[in-house]
């Protein structure tokens, strides 16, 4: 029995592969510089980003394996998602991780490895090979969030990310378990067909509801948000801008393709828990922002939030929430990362300046900074011309589209909530006299690229979203 | 569709009797005899010498889970072996290929120093030859 293997499919996947086998092949040899493996990461991820553009501008559709691994439009542009972070979070790890040669090699290969989980998760055609991609990626965030072992937060950080994604892991497994009693299959296409209106059992209810916990634990939407400030607070800083972009992203992937593809006809269950979660999550989040002094503690809280805003293009449940949800992500994935960097940036001889009271009187010291960090922040608060207007612009119109009117005008209140705190930081900055003076190191070169090519994307996608709006809709499932 | 499930709850009930049946008869029949040497987790093998709850070294671990990725191997080859003749000389490439990346993972971990039984970290190391060049 012959098996026929479109390489040309798999492209993008291989390539990351290939380049985690050379990662791993350098990181062996002491004599080797480790600095190279950074390197060799983004090249790897850029050749990768490449060819996923070409295969999504040449429209690309196919599966493999048995239909278990779908490549199509959507899966090319999560790809194109999880690609940008990986190059963008690489570029900030090269300077952050110092000239310690033993700290280098795991790091990025396990930076690669959750990649690869990603992409498997946002072409995973059938549940179990999302659930694969779904622990690829987990474990490997798992370890990165414990990277500093000597240092007893990032232990604790790993430690209660195990504990509680496990936790999480084994509810998702669990609700593929009712889903295939109820409908049989685990193949998406197959439950889709298998699934009327006629045929639902509780079972099916039930491991869909344990699907919906799975996922929000591992893209943190309220209730189920507990572990991400102490995780971010904990990690390096790198790794708390790695987790809060790509495998989100990866989780409102997978999301979508199973909510929207497999379980349609559920619809008038799930809509409205999700609306409900949407709420909670970004009133939850915008709210404790406010509260918090640790500035990786206030992305954390901002994280959150803007999964709840995503989760409103996902209430919406129509082309236009989909293309503005896939839209959305790329954005938020660009600024997050953008403004985790700047918190990087803002060094001092005796460590990173964490608490938000330490950034007073930096806009004028250090102009440079304070102007990623103001431009960053304003995105994720939506002004325009950023990126973050447009995003969530979109949003909005597809749920007013889909007539959920009343959950835009709480999606709106919690915007202006947010910039309360996103503007408190530039006011900050700006407008605040230091209490002490604090001696800063001089900015590396490679984190400076990262976020200049963080800026440009924020400012390119804000000021002519019409170049990428057309590609998004395309991409819809 | 839920009727299906039936079945595996028949069995369930029925594994669950068999227990608690077997245990109350036997603790019905058997002799009340209760001496020191009952008490002992192996009544009749070697005597125990001390708590079980003693520390491991970590190293069980890793060699453990080295051992599972190459037992995970052995157990993907056997149903490669009953196509791989019918399947010809891909079969026979895409093999190489999973071994290939698989002995790479052998070599990094090799080269890492997690084959030795005892291995010191490399802050250790470097304190020990410092020691050695104060004693030269």
């Amino acid at each position: 029995m012959p098996i026929e293997i479109n390489w040309q499919l798999l492209m993008p996947e291989l390539v990351i592969a290939l380049t985690l086998i050379i990662v791993l092949i350098f990181d062996m040899f002491d004599s080797i510089s480790k600095t190279i493996l950074g390197w060799l990461t983004i090249v790897g991820a850029g050749i990768a980003l490449w060819v996923s553009i070409q295969m999504q501008q040449a429209g690309t559709v196919g599966t493999q394996f048995n239909d278990m691994f779908k490549v199509d439009s959507f899966s090319l542009f999560f790809n194109i998602i999880f690609l940008i972070s990986t190059i963008l979070v690489a570029l900030i790890s090269l300077s952050y991780l110092g000239k310690d040669d033993r700290k280098q090699g795991p790091y990025y290969l396990l930076i690669l490895l959750a990649t690869l989980g990603m992409m498997l998760m946002a072409a995973g055609n059938e549940l179990i090979v999302v659930f694969l991609g779904l622990e690829l990626m987990s474990l490997s965030l798992y370890v990165l969030a414990g990277y500093f072992r000597d240092n007893p937060v990032s232990s604790e950080a790993g430690m209660k990310y195990l504990l509680l994604g496990a936790f999480a892991s084994a509810f998702f497994l669990y609700g593929i378990a009712l889903i295939y009693g109820g409908a049989g299959t685990t193949s998406i296409p197959g439950i889709a067909s298998n699934l009327t209106a006629e045929s639902q059992s509780p079972l099916l209810l039930g491991g869909m509801f344990l699907l919906i916990v799975g996922f929000g634990f591992k893209v943190a939407i309220v209730p189920f948000h507990q572990w991400a400030p102490d995780v971010y607070e904990g990690a390096p800083t790198t790794i708390a801008a790695f987790i809060s972009a790509g495998p989100k992203a990866a989780g409102f992937a997978a999301f979508l393709r199973i909510f929207m593809e497999a379980l349609p006809a559920m619809q008038s269950q799930w809509g409205d828990v999700i609306i409900l979660l949407a709420m909670l999550t970004m009133t939850v989040g915008n709210v404790i922002a406010i509260a918090q002094t640790n500035i990786k503690r206030m992305l954390a809280y901002s994280s959150i939030a803007h999964a709840g805003y995503v989760l409103i293009g996902l209430a919406a449940a129509n082309n236009e929430g989909i293309s503005s949800v896939m839209l959305y992500l790329l954005v938020y994935c660009v600024m997050n990362i953008g403004a985790f960097g700047a918190v990087i940036l803002a060094k001092t001889t005796d460590g990173e300046c964490l608490t938000i009271s330490d950034y007073a009187g930096l806009g004028f010291r250090k102009p440079l900074l304070g102007l990623f960090m103001t431009l960053m922040l304003l995105s994720l608060a939506g002004f325009p011309p950023t990126a973050g207007f447009v995003g969530k612009f979109y949003i909005f119109k597809s749920a007013v589209q889909a007539g959920h009117t009343w959950l835009v005008i709480i999606g709106a209140i919690n915007t202006a909530i947010s910039a309360f705190y996103y503007l408190r930081v530039v006011v900050t900055m700006y407008m605040r006299e230091p209490e002490e003076e604090l001696e800063f190191s001089p900015y590396p070169s490679t984190l400076v690229v990262g976020l200049i090519l963080a800026v440009i994307g924020v400012l390119f996608i804000g000021i002519l979203p019409s170049l990428l709006l057309n590609s998004v809709q395309n991409s819809v499932l | 569709m839920l009727f299906n499930f039936a079945n595996v709850l028949i069995f369930l009930a029925v594994g669950c009797l068999f227990v608690v049946l077997n245990l109350t008869i036997s603790r019905l029949l058997h002799t009340k005899l209760f001496s020191g040497e009952k008490y002992i987790p192996y009544e009749c093998g070697e005597d125990p010498i001390g708590d079980t709850r003693i520390k491991f070294n970590t190293r069980f671990y890793v060699i453990a889970l080295i051992f599972l990725i190459f037992d995970v191997e052995a157990v993907f080859l056997f149903p490669w072996a009953v196509v791989s003749r019918s399947m010809g000389l891909l079969a026979f490439l895409e093999m190489l290929v999973f071994i290939a990346i698989l002995l790479v993972g052998l070599a990094y971990v090799w080269a890492k120093g997690d084959l030795e039984w005892i291995r010191s970290t490399q802050l250790e190391v470097q304190a020990v030859q410092r020691e050695e060049s104060y004693d030269n």
